[in-house]
């Protein structure tokens, strides 16, 4: 027993084998026969000598050439059929030139990257070296260039950048979407970037980018973008967003309604914040909506039905239900969509655009993980150029590179660079052979130094560099994160229900805490009437009185005009200016059953 | 103070030939920068020490250093030990004394190494491994002769004096190093495994909780380095120098020489732990010793200790198990001055601190 191999099939032990090898070489040629299907996988684990046979689905598997005696099973005579198109993939496949392997399989194999590389130990050949890579770092050009880290962060940030969210944008009502206004083709595409047939659906756009300090404004990964090309169109972005609500129908027969509300209607917002409402109280397609204004008008019926009195029927006082803009979302009302919800009511959606102009604080990168934020909008004029008189779009530090090690960035920003000059895309598949030679001469030949810097003159003073600047061609995304979409501040607002203090959260318009180490901060610098301010005056300030016999917190009739205490029926008060906070703590004790008798006086 | 740096300058003028202008100058400067150094009217001393103290042992590592080779044992360092010692918590994790020697002993190598091998606590169970067999009623002690020898002792001694101390017969054997026992009727079993549990207990040498000596040269003279302490036992032997002798074990100190002992120690050793990484005002580390100790026993940082000194229930409640104060002061009836800094902060009163402190009068 000891010496026999377990063999697992998907985890299970079913049984033991004397030859595992053997056993394995069996398997596999009866799979590339066609005998067992090319989705089941075998592998052998020489250390604990056992044989994992794997069926299930969800594993990743990948195809590569099967090597034969170090030669590998896709002959020229193969490949050509192949160009010629009379031999498909499946075929390939089934003939077992073409092999999946799952993770656990590749452990058992030698893959060599290239066919020249093959020796009698490899068993399988790369189909191409971008097989090693998923379909995200796939499409990043010069992948092997990069930190592998690098690259990876730049895969992550490809779901983050603005483009054409769907052939049918227009008719969408998703909650939040953006479109890029300009998207453009890569100059530097990958084959896998073709497979995928992005150009026909870009997201990315051409920078002209320039790698040189600018007065400190793109210092720590900020970026410093050119005014002119922000107006002529660069990194411009729609943001929409789409609200949505119903004349829900109620118990009883009443129903919402979509209308003007008139000055009778309780909560009634007043004439101006309803002025971009149409008749059918939904505002007109292309008007601008400001914040606070209403974009649908609906009414609602009363919460308590009224009475009846002699004189017959009061007219019902309905309530104001309107949509508005909520902080900082103004923008043109773009589509209004009127639909029949779940219920049969009637369902209004009303779609808002706004531009989203590049501004200090919105979100770039590169395909490389080289991201940045804005951080200063300079003039055109005030950019440098180089002989030619180009400008760069955008300005990245040069210390974003040593460190990063993201040197396919660089070598895509040459590439774009004769890309542009050429007129022509340029492949830039990962494990091309001598690209930096291969390039550097193709760059000379035009007329460039080899390294691709170039003369430039400083943008305000119009004097020549001392050093030579690297600037180069090459494709950027915006990223969603923008700023003004993050934008909050509060100056008054909301308070909680119970606690009366400010709301928390940008949603509900909240303040920023003041937690209990900046507390600390403050009293270690004895900073005791800011702290006083903070907790008090600017949180959940109340004036309350206090009963001078019992010590419980009086009560203030405001329609009598009397205080008095509930307790003991004294009239005898003291106010006092604390925080609603230390109220409730004295009623909580109270509920305990501890009676907090608090005593008022001057204490020294 | 002043009139001591006043001096000082004095004295140092004369050296340098500073003329009187120069001098006064000076004067005014160090003078400046002294009284800046004061702790003002009002300033939160407490808060300041905890960030003062607290903040540092963010950055320091949350790694035990070991350094492998060095002929010294751990005696704990980083946050850890500062935690162990901030919340005076009775059982630490590297205990460890110093123990300097007098006359001779102090000078020569091997008559210390002798005599602190002798501190080195053996029990049976260390050396021996004991088979019970219940159904002859035979118990066998086998004694690892390595183990033995790793300690300096001799098997022979060692099997004399174990074999004394039992009750039953015994078959000694030197060679194997082995004790045979051999027990008649009247021992019940239960009896049995009781005598086994006694002789595995049994001590063959040495100071309780002493689990491991080293000699090493402080200077010129050798001291013993030890795990595990026991200062009282320790001082009791006539060759220690008492006047040097040391734990790092706080309540020891405490126990041994009284709590001005014990505050010096939770000075050093903080300054100590504190010093190998970071640096920190000497008068947080007072303050903080001062608050452990005032009240003549060591209280830490802690809800057992400290926290039940609090005048004030609010501020007792604040902390930590805050229904239990609650009920407990309503059951005692106390009084809230609103004296504190939480106290005030609950009732939404300005804090008598910094600001809040003083008061601006019209006068007339």
């Amino acid at each position: 027993m000891k010496n026999l191999a377990k063999i697992y099939v998907n985890g299970k032990l079913i049984g033991f084998h004397e030859k595992p090898l053997e056993l394995r070489e069996k398997f596999i040629n009866m799979r590339r026969q066609g005998k067992i299907a090319n989705g089941i996988s075998i592998s052998y684990d020489d250390f604990t000598n056992e044989i994992y046979v794997n069926t299930e689905g969800g594993r990743l598997l990948r195809p590569v050439i099967v090597v034969k005696r170090g030669r590998s099973l896709l002959t020229n005579e193969l490949k050509e059929k192949v160009l010629k198109g009379e031999i498909s993939w499946e075929e390939l496949v089934k003939k077992g030139v073409i092999e999946y392997l799952d993770t656990e399989e590749e452990e058992n194999a030698l893959i060599a990257l290239d066919e020249k590389e093959l020796t009698n130990k490899h068993t399988h050949l790369e189909i191409d070296g971008l097989g090693l890579l998923g379909l995200m770092a796939g499409m990043i050009p010069f992948v092997e260039h990069n930190q592998p880290y690098r690259s990876a962060q730049g895969a992550k940030m490809f779901k983050q950048g603005l483009g054409i969210p769907g052939t049918n944008h227009c008719l969408r009502t998703d909650t939040e979407s953006y479109l890029l206004w300009y998207p453009q083709k890569t100059i530097v595409k990958t084959k896998i970037t073709d497979a995928l047939k992005i150009d026909e659906r870009p997201f990315m756009q051409n920078f002209v980018v320039a790698i040189i300090p600018y007065y400190g404004y793109n210092a720590l990964d900020a970026l410093v973008i050119s005014r002119g090309a922000v107006q002529r169109g660069l990194g411009r972005a729609s943001y929409f967003r789409t609200y949505s609500v119903g004349e829900y129908h109620y118990p009883g027969g009443q129903r919402d309604k979509f209308e003007i509300p008139d000055e009778s209607v309780e909560g009634y917002l007043g004439e101006e914040l309803y002025s971009k409402l149409g008749e059918d109280g939904l505002a007109e397609p292309e008007t601008k909506v400001e914040e606070g204004e209403a974009m649908i008008g609906r009414t609602s019926p009363p919460k308590f039905i009224e009475e009846i009195t002699e004189f017959g029927v009061i007219k019902e006082k309905r309530i104001d239900n309107s949509v508005t803009v909520p902080k900082g979302k103004s923008g043109f009302v773009d589509k209004v969509f009127i639909t029949e919800g779940p219920n049969g009511e009637r369902l209004v959606k009303v779609r808002i655009r706004s531009d989203k102009i590049p501004e200090i604080g919105d979100k770039f990168s590169s395909r490389h993980g080289q991201k940045g934020v804005v951080g200063l909008v300079v003039p055109d004029e005030d950019m440098p150029f180089n002989e030619q008189g180009i400008r760069p779009d955008l300005i990245i530090n040069p210390h974003a590179i040593p460190s990063r090690m993201t040197l396919g960035h660089v070598l895509e920003m040459l590439v774009g660079l004769l890309g542009t000059e050429k007129g022509e895309i340029i492949d830039g598949s990962a494990f091309q052979e001598n690209s930096y030679e291969k390039f550097g001469e193709m760059i000379e030949k035009i007329g460039y130094r080899k390294d691709g810097k170039q003369v430039f003159y400083d943008g305000i003073t119009g004097e020549k560099f001392e050093g030579l600047v690297f600037q180069g061609i090459i494709s950027y995304r915006r990223l969603y994160h923008i700023v003004s979409n993050k934008l909050q501040y509060r100056a008054k607002g909301p308070v909680q229900l119970l606690t009366r203090q400010p709301t928390e959260g940008k949603a509900k318009e909240g303040g920023l805490r003041l937690g209990e180490m900046e507390v600390e901060a403050f009293i270690g610098h004895g900073a005791s009437l800011l702290l006083y301010e903070k907790m008090v005056e600017d949180s959940d300030k109340v004036r309350l009185y206090f009963c001078e016999k019992c010590g419980l917190v009086a009560i203030k009739d405001r329609i009598r005009g009397k205080i008095y205490c509930e307790a003991c029926k004294s009239n005898k008060v003291v106010p006092i200016s604390t925080n609603y906070s230390f109220k409730l703590l004295l009623q909580v004790l109270l509920s305990m059953g501890i009676y907090p008798k608090v005593k008022v006086g001057e204490v020294v | 103070m002043e009139a001591k740096i006043k001096e000082i300058i004095n004295n140092l003028s004369k050296q340098f030939n500073l003329r009187k202008p120069d001098r006064e100058k000076l004067k005014k400067i160090v003078l400046e920068d002294y009284r800046k150094r004061f702790v003002h009217y009002g300033e939160a001393v407490g808060q300041v020490s905890a960030q003062s103290m607290g903040e540092p042992g963010t950055q320091m590592t949350l790694r035990t250093k070991h350094r492998a080779g060095a002929k010294e044992f751990s005696i704990g360092s980083g946050i850890q030990r500062a935690k162990e010692i901030v919340d005076a918590r009775k059982t630490i994790k590297y205990p460890s004394m110093v123990i300097h020697l007098k006359g001779e002993l102090a000078r020569d190598e091997r008559k210390a190494r002798k005599f602190a091998n002798n501190l080195l606590e053996i029990r049976v169970r260390d050396i021996a491994n004991i088979k019970e067999n219940f159904e002859e009623k035979k118990v066998e002690i086998v004694f690892s002769k390595d183990a033995i020898k790793e300690r300096w002792l001799r098997i022979e001694e060692v099997i004399d004096k174990v074999a004394e101390k039992i009750k039953g017969r015994v078959r000694k054997n030197f060679d194997k190093g082995t004790i045979r026992i051999h027990y008649n009727d009247k021992f019940s079993l239960l009896k049995i495994r009781k005598e086994v549990n006694r002789i595995k207990n049994t001590k063959l040498q040495g100071i309780k909780n002493i689990e491991g000596v080293l000699v090493v040269k402080e200077g010129n003279e050798y001291v013993i380095k030890t795990r595990g302490t026991n200062l009282k036992a320790i001082l009791k032997l006539e060759d220690i120098d008492e006047t040097k002798t040391i734990s790092n074990d706080m309540f020891e100190i405490y126990a041994a020489f009284g709590i001005e002992a014990a505050r010096n120690a939770i000075i050093k050793e903080l300054s100590r732990v504190y010093g190998e990484e970071v640096t920190v005002d000497i008068r947080h580390v007072l303050l903080l010793a001062d608050t452990m100790t005032f009240t003549g026993e060591i209280k830490g940082i802690a809800r057992t200790g400290i926290n039940k000194l609090k005048h004030s229930p609010l501020a007792r409640a604040a902390f930590e198990e805050t229904i239990k104060h609650l009920m407990e002061a309503a059951f005692l009836n106390e009084e809230e001055r609103i004296r504190g800094v939480v106290a005030n902060i609950i009732v939404g009163q300005p804090i008598k601190i910094g600001t809040g402190r003083i008061k601006l009068m019209m006068k007339g």
